[in-house]
């Protein structure tokens, strides 16, 4: 454009081919700039070359003498030569205030570093989290597996305790009776309260005899404690203990325990009373012996073994019920609260904890399959155990289905209410029961 | 009383284990007191029974006998027990053992009222009975 002779009046090269002059600003401004600007302002132009480093030739140098012209504005870069396009592209931008430039590259590599860094401490802190969470899930495991194999040898214990129970009543009734004396057969003596054993075979018929054998060393040892206990009594009955328990017990273990009813009826055969009908009659009257012989040496079966005291939940809308079985649990060492129909027990649960809960099925106000299936919304964990008359296939469905994990048959004895005691409370039975 | 007819009237099972239950005895108080609100709610019981009879309440009498039932299960009374357990099917419109459906109200009214007649005179038998049973005990 520079070298358009049609412009040569208002703008061209200077002399030197170094510089270009505007000769006529007026006639610059009005018809150049528009064309290739957005503006026709010659200021603006002004400080457009400026910013691209032209600096005006001053042209006053000279004495005042001009040599283009009174009005004439000569602008000057290095790399601004005529015919010389190659140097164009040194024409740059000034970059504006380039010390407040190189601060600012400074702060946001400051900024960049710092957040390296930030992101360095985030990792390393989310590693060590990682391997806490992986450290925790070790020992829940670990806990986990202490747990189940405690409970399990906890069981096996138990049932270690309840054959040795089983035996030391067996024992004493042969000591109280002379007559029935061992004599390879173990006898449950009928007349004794240990009768009252009899009334839950399913426990011992449940006895996993297996499980005896790992345990011979604390067996042993619970031998040589029998016999501690044992040594007061006669030298003849301290022989035939050890005789039993050393020799004979695994194999008495498998024949006694699971055959008290048979056994019972030979125990009775031996006292001539063959005849079912009269054998029914003995049973009737000897419950009603044992009972009246309170504070009767079965007693001790029933007193608290446990750890402590568990909670139970009674919900029973017939109060005649709900006394005797109150009283049963008090005397299983139960600390026992009563809920009068499904509506109090949903309640009750709500407002504190218990280990179990034995509820009623046909109640007022709220039945007892609704009251479980609601407690179940809050209480996913909490035995709830259904007392009742029907226990046809269909009606226990129900009840598991609402939520329920067992069924107590009505009208139950105190056996069969320890019975579900135990198996729901497991975890709350002493350890050291002898 | 001979034995036979007395094991008729209570299942000494479930009621000696109650009687183990008293701290005392001789004055046997815990039992005492469960058998009499025993007694205070039969008679109770039969008299709402009279009364919902009168009235055809079908739901009424089986929901009663259900109750009664229980109560009566609960301390042994054995033949108390069975009658109520009638009621309560045929309250509930099903046969005496409850499996079959009748949906025959008169009928089943008919028949609560013919067991209700008999439970009466059964409870009466038991009641005598537990009277006598506490007032032997009572002088022991």
């Amino acid at each position: 454009m520079l070298e358009d002779p049609s412009y040569r009046d208002i703008v061209r090269w200077s002399d030197a081919g170094d510089s270009f002059v505007v000769i006529e600003t007026n006639e610059f401004t009005k018809s150049i700039l528009p064309r290739h600007f957005k503006h026709s302002n010659f200021a603006s132009f002004v400080r457009q070359l400026n910013k691209y480093d032209f600096h005006k030739v001053r042209s006053t140098d000279e004495g005042g003498a001009c040599p283009y012209g009174e009005s004439a504005w000569e602008f000057k870069h290095p790399d601004f030569q005529l015919h010389n396009k190659t140097q164009l592209d040194n024409i740059k931008r000034k970059a504006p205030a380039p010390r407040r430039t190189q601060q600012a590259e400074e702060g946001s590599s400051e900024q960049l570093s710092k957040l390296e860094s930030e992101i360095e401490y985030l990792k390393s802190t989310q590693a060590l989290l990682t391997k806490h969470i992986e450290t925790l899930t070790t020992n829940y495991e670990n806990t986990l597996n202490s747990m189940i194999t405690m409970q399990r040898s906890n069981e096996a214990r138990d049932e270690l305790m309840r054959s040795m129970l089983t035996h030391l009543q067996s024992i004493n009734a042969q000591a109280s009776t002379p007559q029935s004396r061992y004599a390879g057969t173990p006898d449950v003596d009928f007349n004794h309260p240990s009768a009252g054993m009899m009334g839950r075979p399913e426990d011992f018929s449940s006895m996993r005899m297996p499980r005896q054998e790992p345990n011979l060393d604390y067996l042993n040892e619970l031998a040589k404690r029998v016999q501690v206990v044992c040594s007061s009594t006669s030298s003849q009955l301290y022989m035939q203990q050890q005789q039993f328990l050393k020799d004979d017990r695994p194999r008495k273990l498998a024949e006694h325990i699971p055959q008290p009813h048979s056994d019972a009826t030979s125990a009775s055969g031996n006292e001539n009373m063959a005849d079912h009908d009269t054998v029914m009659e003995i049973d009737k009257n000897t419950g009603l012996d044992y009972s009246r012989s309170s504070k009767s040496p079965s007693a001790p079966t029933y007193t608290q073994n446990w750890a402590v005291p568990p909670k139970v939940l009674l919900v029973e809308d017939d109060a005649t019920s709900r006394r005797v079985s109150g009283k049963f649990l008090q005397i299983f060492g139960c600390e026992a609260d009563v809920a009068i129909d499904g509506l109090a027990a949903v309640n009750k649960m709500n407002m504190s904890k218990y280990d179990i809960v034995l509820m009623d099925i046909v109640m007022p106000n709220l039945d007892g399959v609704s009251a479980a299936s609601l407690i179940r919304q809050f209480d996913p964990l909490t035995p709830i155990i259904a007392m009742t008359g029907n226990v046809s296939g269909n009606d226990v469905i129900t009840y598991y289905s609402h939520g329920m994990n067992d069924v107590l048959a009505k009208p139950f004895t105190k056996e069969n209410l320890l019975a579900i005691l135990e198996k729901h409370l497991i975890h709350l039975k002493e350890i050291n029961e002898i | 009383m001979d034995p036979e007819s007395v094991a008729d009237i209570i299942d000494w099972n479930t009621f000696g284990q109650i009687l183990e239950m008293d701290d005392d005895e001789d004055d046997r108080e815990f039992s005492r007191s469960i058998v009499w609100n025993f007694f205070e709610q039969a008679e109770n019981t039969f008299t709402q029974m009279d009364a919902a009879l009168t009235n055809g309440d079908l739901d009424q009498l089986s929901s009663l006998g259900h109750f009664l039932k229980g109560s009566s299960a609960a301390l042994g009374l054995t033949k108390v027990k069975n009658s109520c357990e009638k009621i309560q099917h045929l309250g509930a419109q099903k046969d005496e053992v409850g499996t079959t459906e009748l949906n025959d109200p008169e009928y089943c009214l008919k028949q609560i009222k013919i067991i209700l007649e008999s439970v009466r005179q059964e409870y009466a038998e038991s009641e005598s009975f537990l009277r006598k049973y506490y007032d032997s005990e009572g002088s022991n």
